[in-house]
């Protein structure tokens, strides 16, 4: 009897027991987020804290898993074992040209109708819109919300300009002004390393976008006439191209042709070369080795007479959040980003990390000032890389980069390169079967 | 009762049937879990590849359409492709040529070493490149080839050898760099097996061949390396394999670590395959195109291997 009344309480207790640790599961909601950074980074811990604060704010429960940068990659076998993930981030380019373009990644323009908690804003209200703008689709859809901003620019030390008596070109001319003054100086113009790819798309997209304008690029890439390089102002940019190379004014460090990151930048902080062409990370990256009489400017790359493209324009290269179409905690995540672009973690965001923030009225670190200054005064903007490396990205590696080292080798002209374009455009396409 | 006979190889003669019987079950029942561990391991997987190089699939969903042998169509004429394919030959070519030419060198140089000591302590200080991060290789590599401030070219210049230094990381010599880091680092295991296989050979043949007055050149060459016929072979197909599927290396080297994917110059199938199916800086994403490619790897390897054991074993065999 005392055994069967025993049984009895101890069943009746872990009923009670169970019941109670569900109920508590179903009171604290969670999502899952896969991050892009990886633990002690700067930006995984502005990120941690806020996550902290976001779970004790809404009693809920924040899965992150700090993936690192091939989190996209990292992804892909999660998807097809079926297992739920909410959220990740990565740069507008990664995650358009992976969860956007294999159409596992939800809508965000939601989020920008949702108030930000604990200010009398919505997201759409405090975001820069310049920050999103060129990843928003014809049809309107929007698939990433920007927590961080990164824009390419020439970079110089201040000092060296100063001592050497040169003002920050504005236009080709002046550039190559800049440039003779630098060799007179035994200074190489623009440090510079073709087997990067990042350094080596630089130039020729924005060539591009300098005379014929945004998404011409873009435009040319998916035709399969090749017709849009028959246009001769792609002669133009050939010809801008193969002035930088050793065989037109020589404007690369010496050595280019074999230089790989981060050489070109550490030669340039370390005064081989007056310039450097590179995105807004690139002071967190040189800081240490610049020394502290380096002052950080910028300036955007030059503009050219009778040109098509906007002189003011600058590139947008966001990294921020994109929720997955089938998450199960969209909802929860979202409110995350929301949540995110309060203005103190958008200052400590620009305080601990030194990037720029896409969120309005909050300050630029000092070394980034002259980038934002570019970006306040610019009229429009465009994807990195005019988008082809996310849209077109087996023609990017196949045509455009090959054929950007010809040029940028000198192994080309400018006509030459225009119709290498033409007829390796045509070529890739006869090619693609699928 | 089993009795072992040597007739060519080793076969097994049985006294009754009962014996026979029990021992095919026993063979039957132990080759089970081998072979079905090959079978879930190595067989499916391959014939799942096969199934996926049909269709047009980024990987991302399930959504998958059938296009038959497109995927091999496209293979044929992609520019990417065949250059990775021609850079695997050159590994399998140039790497083997160079990697047998050094590790017998130095076989020769270490069985001369009277002190056991200092045979095992030089073939542990060659080994010790593949105990160590292929990143961490393929970064430090790329460091000493640097143009302007690398190691190799600082040396050459301290020597007085400027007209020597290069841009070693250019197209021109990136996929010797390339060759180099992976000789560097594997040279060292063949070592082990050659000096391995010089070992058991029975001193007896060095003792007549010493008292016919042949050197130790002499009898390196006409002793030890026919007699290690068989290690050399098996050497070759492992690099051959090596050469195919070598990735860490190739996936950082040239690449800098960041900002790039491996230039084409120095991939091999396995790099361009895996750049394809999962993309890196570049969002290619192609998982079935990127299957496609498989295939035709293994098929590639599966001749290779079957070429080189088939010009090897022409010789005569020798035993001792």
């Amino acid at each position: 009897m005392f055994k069967k009344s025993n049984l009895l309480l101890s069943i009746t207790l872990m009923v009670g027991l169970l019941l109670l640790s569900s109920t508590m599961v179903m009171a604290n909601e969670s999502f899952t987020y896969w991050s892009m950074w990886e633990k002690g980074e700067p930006q995984q811990k502005v990120l941690e804290q806020a996550i902290k604060d976001f779970e004790e704010q809404f009693d809920v429960t924040v899965n992150v898993n700090w993936a690192g940068r091939d989190v996209v990659t990292a992804l892909k076998p999660r998807f097809l074992s079926g297992e739920n993930i909410d959220m990740t981030d990565q740069s507008g380019e990664e995650l358009y040209g992976g969860l956007v373009a294999g159409g596992v990644a939800a809508t965000m323009n939601d989020v920008l109708e949702m108030s930000v908690p604990n200010e009398d804003a919505t997201v759409g209200d405090v975001l820069i819109p310049e920050s999103y703008d060129a990843y928003v689709r014809e049809d309107g859809s929007l698939y990433i919300i920007p927590y961080n901003f990164i824009t390419s620019v020439f970079w110089y030390d201040k000092v060296l300009f100063n001592d050497l008596g040169i003002e920050a070109p504005e236009t080709w001319d002046e550039f190559l002004e800049m440039s003779e003054i630098l060799k007179d100086n035994n200074i190489d113009p623009v440090a510079f390393g073709i087997q990067t790819d990042v350094y080596r798309g630089y130039f020729p997209y924005h060539a591009a976008e300098r005379i014929l304008g945004k998404n011409a690029l873009n435009n040319a890439a998916s035709d399969p006439t090749g017709e849009a390089f028959e246009d001769p102002r792609w002669e133009r940019v050939g010809d801008i191209l193969y002035q930088f190379s050793k065989e037109g004014k020589d404007l690369l460090m010496q050595g280019y042709e074999s230089s790989v990151y981060p050489a070109p930048q550490m030669d340039w902080v370390m005064g081989m070369a007056g310039t450097f062409y590179c995105g807004t990370w690139i002071p967190v990256e040189t800081r240490e080795a610049a020394g502290e009489n380096f002052e950080y400017g910028a300036f955007k790359f030059p503009t050219f007479e009778d040109a098509d493209g906007d002189p003011t324009a600058v590139e947008t290269y966001p990294i921020g959040f994109s929720v997955l179409k089938d998450a199960e905690n969209a909802d929860l995540a979202k409110k995350f980003v929301a949540f995110f672009l309060q203005e103190k973690y958008a200052k400590q965001w620009v305080e601990v990390t030194k990037n720029m923030t896409p969120r309005a009225g909050v300050e630029a670190p000092a070394e980034l000032a002259d980038a934002k200054k570019l970006l306040d005064n610019a009229n429009s903007t465009f994807r990195l890389y005019d988008g082809v490396q996310a849209d077109q990205p087996e023609w990017y590696a196949s045509v455009f980069l090959p054929l950007a080292s010809e040029v940028l080798l000198g192994e080309i002209n400018g006509e030459e390169y225009a119709e290498k374009m033409r007829t390796e455009t045509i070529k890739f396409w006869e090619n693609k079967n699928n | 009762m089993f009795i072992k006979t040597k007739k060519g190889g080793q076969s097994v003669r049985y006294n009754n049937k009962i014996d026979r019987k029990r021992y095919k079950k026993f063979i039957l029942v132990s080759t089970i879990p081998v072979v079905s561990f090959y079978v879930i391991f190595m067989i499916y997987p391959i014939l799942q590849t096969l199934y996926y190089s049909l269709f047009r699939w980024s990987g991302f969903s399930r959504d998958m359409e059938f296009i038959l042998l497109r995927n091999y169509n496209e293979l044929m004429t992609d520019s990417m492709f065949l250059q990775t394919v021609w850079n695997s030959f050159k590994y399998v070519f140039f790497g083997s040529i160079i990697i047998i030419v050094i590790t017998l060198l130095f076989t020769y140089v270490i069985t001369n070493y009277k002190s056991k000591k200092l045979k095992d302590l030089v073939q542990m200080i060659l080994f010790v490149p593949n105990t160590i991060s292929p990143v961490a290789l393929a970064l430090l590599w790329g460091f000493i080839l640097n143009t302007r401030w690398g190691l190799l070219n600082g040396l050459l210049g301290k020597l007085g050898l400027d007209f020597l230094q290069r841009g070693w990381l250019g197209d021109q010599y990136i996929f010797g760099a390339a060759l180099s880091l992976l000789v560097w680092i594997h040279v060292g295991f063949f070592i082990i097996m050659y000096v391995a296989a010089a070992d058991r050979i029975p001193p007896s043949l060095y003792e007549s061949a010493q008292l016919d007055g042949a050197t130790t050149w002499k009898q390196f060459t006409k002793i030890t390396v026919p007699l290690m016929k068989d290690v050399i072979e098996t050497s070759m197909v492992l690099w051959t394999i090596f050469s195919f599927k070598i990735f860490g290396y190739l996936y950082v080297f040239g690449a800098g670590g960041a900002g790039s994917d491996a230039p084409v110059a120095v991939r091999n199938i396995s790099v361009h395959l895996f750049l394809t199916a999962f993309g890196k800086r570049t969002p290619i994403n192609r998982l079935a195109y990127a299957s496609s490619m498989a295939i035709v790897l293994l098929i590639l390897v599966a001749i290779l291997v079957y070429v080189i054991r088939k010009l090897i074993m022409s010789g005569e065999t020798i035993e001792y």
